[in-house]
This record gives structure tokens, sequence and C-alpha cells, in this order.
């Protein structure tokens, strides 16, 4: 378990990471999400020990964390970095060392891993050999050679084709079955819906939103409807029930305001346009995301 | 077996650099390029120019006997001496047709004259004016004296100064041989050795870091080591390779000293075995220094052209005893020769120099060692500070102002 108790971290006159509190179950798939400079990198290297925070706790499983913390992480960084030169297998060989693994353990676990992500016979080539997803892939393996009890993942599906992504996906998900606590970092929200159990949204140093990913939904999102038609629809957006819409070539998406009731709105629209499709949708994280961010007032950048 | 991670990290790095080509290629060949850089050129010049045989000298004046006198120097060499009389005709000749090497014109009475022509189509035949001089020189000594009646044996007694007999003295009091050219030569050779292995390490090191620090492969490495430890892996490992290269060099050089004393590669007497020893000393300790702080540069700059930027008043230190060799040799005791062998960024290579040369005693060498240790502390611990911080930061360059408040950071 990996527990933030008030975190701030201050560079110079910047606020890098302001009054952060978390709680990341053991087992369960974490996201930090947020924008660029959201302070993300700086809250995920202070859990590593790499920086110490100016004020607050860090604890892992209940005690403060120490350099010995690191045995048991495992890291993939969003901009990959291999050594160009060197053989897969040494490579993987070295990081698994540095991480305090025996040899033989090693070895096996490379095969092992390797052959999950059909890519055994490039064990003795050089990983400048390797295409950019293969490299991916090796970068991945590389940070769960060792076993981590925590992996923290930035954007790890970024490069890779639909394919790989899928099965990225899917050793992500039977990893946290396991036991592994997952820290998945991404700026795409779509992705950090489909598997993540809790997340904290940052936004300049600060935490925005934080929770269950169902009870965030439950709480902050207003329903949605989207509407398909034929004929004028300019009247929609004057509805009393309509707080946002969003125009497609299409059709329209609707969020509606609280309380409001999707009944009523149907009828409405009925006696005016010709109905193909009336959908209701729970709200997306981006939808979240943007109003929430907006509402404090702050400037949303997406990327 | 669990191991220490600057052991794991100075493994790797040390692995990297060995089984590279370049590293083996530097090992076999360092030494015979520095030999052919430094001691070749001097040797070679000696044998560079010879007389053609066949080629024509034309001398215009002077007299018959003194033509003869060119004549006899010349004729075992093949060189044709001849008498000339019409200068302009000659000249063409020696330009237009190419017929001639060289024309000689003594102007007037060759008992006054303070100088005479030498006429050459490329000004650089030094070996056929250099002779001529000599035997002209001689024949207007010779006709001068008997002017005066002096005969020449007195005249030569009485002109001879008394040269000089170089002795270099060791340490323990015995007169060694060698002479001051060859001193002289081995002293550049050694520089160049300690110049061009700290630079190539240094920098290999600075690289290296920046290399990992742009590639965000260092993050990795950060997840699992401190960065003191990741500092003191590199510079232990690639440190380590230099060492060994080292270690084939002064191996290599006490086999041929000991073992095949008399072959053509002999090994100048006045190195001893602790001679070697010393250089390898000096080697490790220059290492550390420049290594640590190649290091600091190395996290604070944004990639490899930045590096070189931010590197150069290291270089400078560098370079400053390559460029001041021949003032250090000759005056191996001066206050700037002292200065520099003391000063830690030059002491390893000034004073390996003055050992070299005059062997300083034995308490100035531990001086410089005592400086050089100090500094090395100092700078590797400044240098982690920096290094900490500046591996983190990346997207902006530095200014070196920026990198030394960085060692304030908490």
């Amino acid at each position: 378990m990996i527990e933030l108790q008030h975190v701030s971290k201050q560079y110079g006159n910047l606020h890098a990471v302001e009054d952060l509190s978390l709680v990341a179950h053991n087992g369960e798939i974490f996201g930090l999400l947020g924008p660029n400079g959201a302070g993300k990198t700086t809250t995920i290297r202070m859990i590593m020990n790499i920086i110490a925070p100016d004020l607050g706790k860090i604890l892992i499983d209940g005690t403060q964390i120490t350099d010995s913390i690191k045995v048991n992480i495992g890291y993939l960084p969003e901009e990959r970095g291999l050594y160009k030169k060197s053989k897969v297998y040494d490579m993987l060989m070295y990081l698994g060392r540095l991480k305090g693994k025996k040899d033989n353990e090693l070895t096996s676990a490379i095969d092992l891993w390797l052959d999950q992500f059909s890519l055994l016979e490039w064990k003795n080539r050089k990983v400048e050999e390797l295409s950019k997803g293969m490299a991916q892939k090796v970068q991945f393996i590389s940070c769960v050679i060792h076993d981590p009890k925590i992996l923290f993942l930035d954007e790890p599906f970024s490069g890779l084709d639909p394919v790989s992504s899928d099965f990225m996906r899917e050793t992500i998900v039977t990893l946290s079955n396991s036991g592994t606590t997952i820290l998945f970092s991404t700026h795409i929200m779509e992705q950090a819906e489909k598997i993540c159990n809790r997340i904290l949204l940052m936004n300049k140093g600060k935490s925005v939103i934080y929770g269950k990913l169902d009870e965030i939904k439950e709480k902050l999102g207003h329903k949605s409807v989207i509407v398909e038609f034929s004929g004028d629809g300019s009247f929609i957006e004057r509805l009393p029930q309509v707080e946002h819409l969003i125009r497609y070539p299409k059709y329209v998406e609707i969020t509606l305001k609280e309380n409001s009731d999707t009944d009523s709105l149907l009828t409405q629209l009925v006696s005016k346009i010709s109905i193909r499709k009336f959908e209701i949708v729970s709200p997306s994280l981006h939808n979240i995301f943007i109003s929430q961010v907006k509402e404090g007032g702050d400037e949303y950048e997406t990327k | 077996m669990r191991r220490n991670k600057i052991s794991i990290i100075a493994t790797h790095e040390f692995k990297k650099v060995a089984r590279t080509k370049t590293f083996v290629i530097i090992t076999i060949i360092g030494p015979f390029l520095i030999f052919a850089m430094t001691v070749l050129p001097s040797l070679l010049n000696n044998n560079a120019e010879q007389f053609q045989e066949g080629s024509i000298i034309s001398i215009v004046g002077g007299s018959d006997e003194l033509i003869g006198d060119v004549r006899d120097a010349f004729s075992p060499y093949g060189v044709v001496v001849t008498k000339g009389r019409n200068i302009e005709s000659l000249k063409k000749e020696l330009v237009v047709n190419n017929t001639l090497q060289g024309i000689v014109e003594i102007p007037g009475d060759i008992m006054r004259i303070e100088a005479f022509n030498y006429y050459s189509a490329s000004g650089t035949d030094y070996l056929y004016w250099e002779t001529i001089k000599n035997i002209i020189g001689n024949y207007t000594i010779n006709e001068r004296l008997k002017e005066l009646d002096i005969d020449t044996a007195t005249y030569q007694s009485l002109s001879k100064t008394p040269s000089v007999i170089v002795k270099k003295m060791s340490a323990s009091g015995e007169e060694e041989g060698g002479d001051i050219f060859s001193i002289i030569m081995t002293s550049i050779s050694f520089i160049m050795l300690l110049y061009m292995s700290i630079l190539l390490y240094g920098q290999m090191i600075g690289r290296s870091i920046v290399i990992e620090k742009t590639s965000k492969t260092i993050e990795i490495l950060l997840s699992s080591a401190r960065p003191d430890e990741i500092m003191a892996g590199k510079i232990i490992g690639i440190g380590g390779a230099g060492l060994l290269q080292y270690a084939i060099w002064v191996i290599a050089g006490i086999i041929i000293k000991t073992g095949i004393a008399s072959t053509a590669i002999a090994i100048p007497s006045f190195i001893s075995i602790s001679t070697l020893l010393l250089l390898v000393v000096f080697f490790i300790l220059a290492f550390l220094l420049y290594a640590s702080l190649y290091a600091a540069l190395g996290a604070a700059a944004e990639n490899e052209q930045n590096l070189g930027q931010l590197a150069w008043p290291l270089i400078l230190f560098l370079v400053i005893p390559m460029v001041m060799i021949s003032t250090i040799v000759m005056n191996p005791d001066s206050l700037f020769s002292l200065t520099l062998s003391y000063f830690p960024l030059t002491s390893p290579m000034v004073m390996f120099v003055r050992v070299l040369v005059d062997m300083p005693q034995v308490w100035e060498i531990l001086l410089c060692f005592f400086i050089l240790i100090v500094s090395i502390i100092f700078s590797i611990y400044f240098s982690s500070r920096i290094f900490r911080v500046g591996i983190l930061l990346s997207g902006k360059k530095h200014t070196l102002k920026e990198i030394i408040k960085w060692m304030r950071y908490k």
C-alpha cells in the first residue's frame, strides 16, 4: 500500500506538488492523471525516493520509505531509453542485477518474459536492431523482470500498435490481479477509464479529483445523452435541461443539468425533430476532468 | 549473490568500454602512436635529405683551389661541381631548364667577403648549402691565417672552447646515461600519454552521463540506485578500463626493460620501473579529479554539444602543460613549473615531468599527492551534489554560474 500524507515539494518559487494525499491499495491500478506540468513526475520521483518531499510523509505498507524500497519498484518512464549498443539479454540482466536479483533467477525470468512477448529470438540481438514497438516491450520487461510489488507505468501504451496495446493491457491486469500495485500515469482519459480502479487527478501541483472511479462518476458526473436526428436541431441548446452541448457531424452530445429528467427531454425532442438514436451514457472521465479543471478557474491545456 | 550496486554499475561500464574495438586498438597502438607523434618526426628529419647523385652545383667566382675543395667534398656522393661564368645564364638553367641543383655566387675577394649567395630552385636544400658554407668557411679561415702567418694547429688550439658533457644524476646519486634530447622527447611522450588518456576517459564519463540523461536511461537507473552510486559506479568502471590499459602498457614496458633490454625499442635508461609505477599513480589521481568534474558537467549538460561548451575550462588546464612543455622541461625549478606542479589540475602532468627531468625531493611528490587527494575529495563531494540535481533537470541549458548554485540545494 502506498500512502502519501500532505506531501509538498517546492522548486524555488514553483510549487511542484502542494499538500497531496493519496492511498493506493495493494493490487489496485491507480491512475495518476493530469496535464503536463501537473506534478506527476515529481510525485513519482518522491515515491521512488529519488527526491525528498519538503513537507509530509510517504509510507509504503505503513513504513516510511528508504532506499531499500527501490528493490520492490519497477519503473517505466514516459520517454523510453535503452542502451542501444547492448544486447537485449545483457541489458535486462544489468537492470535486473541492479534490482538485487540473483543471476540464475534473472536468466529464467528473462526467457519467460521474452517468450510471452514473442521476443525470444531477439534475446541476443542488439537493442538498436529492434523496431520501436519491440523496444517498448523490452523496456516494459526491464521494469517487471524483478517481480516488483509496485509498478510505475508512465504512458505505457504510447507507440504500441493495437494488438500489442491489447496485450499490454492484459499483462497489466494480470499483474494487478496477482497483487502488484500499479501506478499508472497518462493524459489519455479513455485509457485510464478502461483500467483504473482509483484515480487522482492533478493540476498545477494540487489534487483536483481523488477517489474510486465509479464513485467519482456518480458524484461529479452529469448525465450525458447522445442524440442522432434529422431536422433543424438548433433549438436543443436552449432547452432548460441542457447544461452543455457538443455538436458532431452526425449527432450531438448533450450534458444534462443536475437532476434533469431524460424522459422530458426526449418528449420535447420528438415533438420537433425525428430521432434515430437516443442513448443515455455515463459521464466520461474526460468531461469530468475538463469541467473540474475549468471550475477551479485554472486554464487547462490538452496535449 | 546480491551485489553492491556500485560494483554492478562499475562492472557494466567497464565491460562497455573494454569491449569496444577502440579500446583494444588504443591499447595496442597507443604508445606507438605517441612515439610516432613525438619522437619519430625528429628522427626522420635527420635522414630526410640526401645528396642527389648526378646533381650539379655551379660556382661563380672564387679560386680554382676553392672549387677543388668543394668538388672533393661532394665527389663521394656523386654530386658534380662545375665552374660557372655567366650568372644570368646559369640562373636560367636553374629555373627554366631545371638542370642545376644550385648556383654559388662569390662576390669579390674571397678573403674579405662577409656572405656569399646560394641560388636554388627550392631554397630548402639545406644539406647542400650547409655543406658548401662549411667548406667555404674553412677555406677562407685557412687563407686568412696564411696571410697572417699563423698555422692551423695554433689557430685551432686558440679558438677551441671547452665542451660540456651533460650527466643526469639520479636520486641515489648515480650518474645516468641519456642525453638531453631523449629526456625531452620522452617527457613529451609521457605528457602526451597522460594528456590524451585523461582527456579520453574524462570525456567518456561526461558523455556517458549526458547520453543517459538525454535518453532518459538515467531515470531507470535512478529507480534502482542512488545518484552517488551511479556516479561512483561510472567513475570506477570507466576508470578501471583506463587502468587496465595503463597496466598493459606498464607491464609491457617492464618486460621490454628487464627482459629484452637491447632490442630496437629500447626504453631510455632514466625510466625506471618505479617511474612507470609513478606514471600509473599520477594517471589514477588525475583521472579521479577530472572524472568527477566531468561527471558533474555531464549531468548538468543538456546535450553533447552543451557538454563541450561547459567543459572548456577543464580542457584549458589540460592543455597548459602541453603547450608549456618545453619551458617546463628546460626550467623544471622555475616558479612557473613549481606552481603548475602543485596546482591540482596540472600537477599530475607537470610533477611527472619534473620526476623525469630533475627528480624532485620525496616530500615534494608527497605534497603534490596530498594536494591532489584533498582536491579529489572536494571535487567528488561538490560534483555529486551537482550530479544529483543536474541529472533530473532537462530541457534547458544551464550556465556554469547556475550549476555552481546547485551545490547549495538541499
